[in-house]
């Protein structure tokens, strides 16, 4: 389709109606994009939001993990551990987390901070000193993707099977 | 390869979110204009940066938005075609110093916008003097006066 030089007068224009009026359509369309997007972004659609926060809880209800659905890479990630009760062993509780979980995100830090880590062929495990008889406990994990993607892990407590995590995570 | 597929990738997105919001969006002319054009500029930025400060980096991207925008006008150049959908067209809004309703209704221009532009261009006092008013591709208007103003 050419352009219809419209000599309105004099004035020497390339002018065409019939390709303006479908730009002015793909604006309006356009504009309801918009608007869906900043309504899936206000939801938590694309992390931070209540559609995407997440609970999952082991068998027998000692363990309970809280987590976001939907993150963003290079942004904080909290993941956050229940115990009720802990179970610690010897005076220590040990948390653990899948080794391609744990390698797919970096660990910005812990809080209460574990006294160290233990690295095994299948798990990471972070070891907190336990004062005191059995009780509740908690534990944030705050991490950060350097990619975006689907990631999937484990994270357990003690010798237990743990429960499964995932996240969106978008670039 | 970060660097070059961020730079594409954002320069697509910011062309494509500016055509959808119209010709008048970067026209700079009030105030919040400018101000939407610094907040856009900052995050684009922190987006493709992320934290990657190095010279090398910056380098990068600045030749990949440089490079970028010459293969456009080369592209542009060949196929007026693909100018026009890029760039969108010139639409006249005022003609023979009645404004086209329908059109500015559309283009979201008003009679305010028309008469300022007639003012700082040509010093002109009524819409009777504009002979023809033209919104332009880069969301000026430009005004023509009738003959013997």
């Amino acid at each position: 389709m050419s352009a219809s030089k419209r000599a309105a007068g004099r004035l020497e224009i390339a002018e065409d109606l019939a390709l303006q009026r479908r730009a002015w359509v793909f604006e309006r369309v356009g504009w309801i994009v918009f608007a869906v997007v900043l309504l899936a972004a206000v939801v938590g659609l694309f992390g931070g939001g209540v559609v995407g926060d997440a609970e999952v809880s082991a068998a027998d209800g000692a363990l309970a993990v809280e987590y976001p659905r939907f993150a963003r890479a290079h942004s904080p990630l909290s993941i956050r551990v229940r115990l009720e009760p802990a179970q610690p062993t010897d005076g220590e509780l040990r948390l653990w987390m899948s080794r391609e979980y744990a390698a797919r995100l970096d660990i910005d830090h812990v809080s209460p901070p574990p006294s160290r880590t233990e690295l095994g062929a299948e798990r990471i495990e972070f070891v907190f000193p336990w004062r005191g008889p059995p009780g509740p406990a908690a534990v944030t994990f705050v991490l950060e993707a350097d990619a975006g993607g689907s990631v999937r892990g484990r994270i357990g407590a003690g010798d237990g099977d743990g429960v499964p995590v995932r996240h969106l995570l978008y670039p | 390869m970060d660097a070059v597929l961020s730079g594409l990738i954002v320069y697509a997105f910011l062309l494509i979110v500016f055509r959808i919001s119209g010709k008048r969006s970067l026209g700079q002319v009030t105030t919040f204009d400018f101000v939407l054009l610094l907040i856009v500029a900052e995050t684009t930025q922190q987006a493709l940066l992320g934290d990657d400060y190095s010279i090398t980096n910056a380098f990068l991207l600045i030749v990949t938005l440089l490079a970028i925008d010459i293969g456009l006008s080369l592209i542009k150049h060949r196929s007026p075609r693909l100018d026009r959908l890029i760039e969108g067209l010139p639409l006249v809004i005022v003609e023979g110093g009645r404004p086209l309703r329908e059109r500015m209704v559309r283009a979201r221009v008003d009679d305010q916008d028309v008469l300022s532009a007639a003012r700082i261009a040509q010093g002109l006092e009524r819409m009777e003097q504009i002979k023809y008013a033209v919104l332009e591709r880069n969301g000026t208007i430009s005004i023509i006066a009738q003959d013997g103003e």
